[in-house]
């Protein structure tokens, strides 16, 4: 027996990482010193929705933060901040927009290989996270101090569908289980994908 | 290996092993397997299924320990568990947040 549970990894559509970005912001036009704590909804040119930023703008550098992380981000994504979304008086002013570009250290880490291997041998079950959203693997190993189990991060799962994130995941298990030398792929929900699995 | 799958309220249903269980409780709306799988010392490997609203009785029980023994004659096999008086509602599905939760429990 071989049986393996596939989790597909998708390395480019990820969250950022919460602070500043590491390029500086580009445009503004004229600008006035000074930060912007509310957070701002930037647009941008990929596929990444969530994200919300703070502007600081100091002798003549834009750091622009991120607040929340979003997800569907990818490296070489720009982010719009438009020219008048300024809150309030005696904070940072522009009059135009400001781009700055997504470097890959912006962005969650990832998994690498094309593929996250699970032995669906040692599998117990696989349960739903309503907090976090992917789902866990607990499998029939203890750490020492727990049982070990797998952790999903997805991006695209969210409250509305973490129940068929984990049903994903449990049907690839079944399938895996139900025929020998199995080794099925974890089809998720559309817009769904994983980025990283940690074990333990 | 043997395998169970019970309906769930977050759709379709979630597939459980149940390879080594040597002994189901009930407790409120949870069933708990108790497996022969080591984990730290004194303790054993225990799943606890929670259902939306359904509290399963002691006939639940001998039910699942019947599935348990059946499904361990049959490899490759993945039965659907159903607590009895299953009328399709969503009160006998496993809760869509708190399904299915894995633990080091001490022996019973």
């Amino acid at each position: 027996m071989s049986n393996y549970i596939k989790i597909p990894l998708n390395a480019t559509d990820r969250p950022l990482t919460a602070g500043a970005l590491t390029n500086l912001g580009t445009g503004g036009g004229t600008t006035v010193n000074g930060t912007i704590v509310t957070p701002i909804t930037p647009t941008t040119d990929g596929g990444g929705t969530g994200a919300t930023c703070s502007v600081t703008i100091t002798a003549g550098d834009i750091i622009v933060a991120i607040v929340a992380v979003g997800s569907g981000y990818s490296a070489g994504d720009t982010l719009t901040i438009a020219a008048g979304d300024t809150g309030t008086g005696g904070q940072a002013q522009w009059d135009a927009d400001i781009e700055v570009i997504i470097d890959e250290a912006d962005l969650a880490t990832e998994e690498s290989g094309s593929y996250q291997l699970v032995p669906a041998e040692n599998v117990a079950a696989i349960a739903p996270d309503s907090s976090a959203f992917g789902p866990i693997i607990h499998t029939s190993s203890y750490s020492g101090s727990a049982v070990k189990k797998y952790t999903l991060v997805c991006n695209g799962a969210d409250a509305n569908n973490y129940g068929e994130v984990a049903f994903a995941v449990s049907e690839a298990y079944r399938k895996a289980m139900m025929a020998e030398n199995s080794q099925p792929t974890v089809e998720f929900p559309q817009g769904v994908t994983c980025y990283s699995v940690t074990y333990g | 290996m043997a395998n169970l799958k019970f309906p769930y309220e977050g759709g379709g249903y979630l597939t459980v092993s149940v390879d080594e269980v040597y002994q189901v409780e009930r407790s409120g709306a949870t069933l708990l397997m108790y497996y022969d799988i080591p984990m730290a010392a004194g303790e054993i490997l225990a799943t606890t299924l929670t259902y939306e609203t359904q509290n399963p009785t002691d006939d639940d029980i001998t039910a699942l320990e019947a599935a348990v023994l059946n499904a361990s004659q049959k490899p490759g096999s993945c039965d659907i568990f159903r607590l009895i008086g299953d009328d399709g509602t969503v009160g006998y599905q496993l809760d869509v947040a708190n399904a299915i939760a894995c633990a080091s429990a001490a022996e019973v």
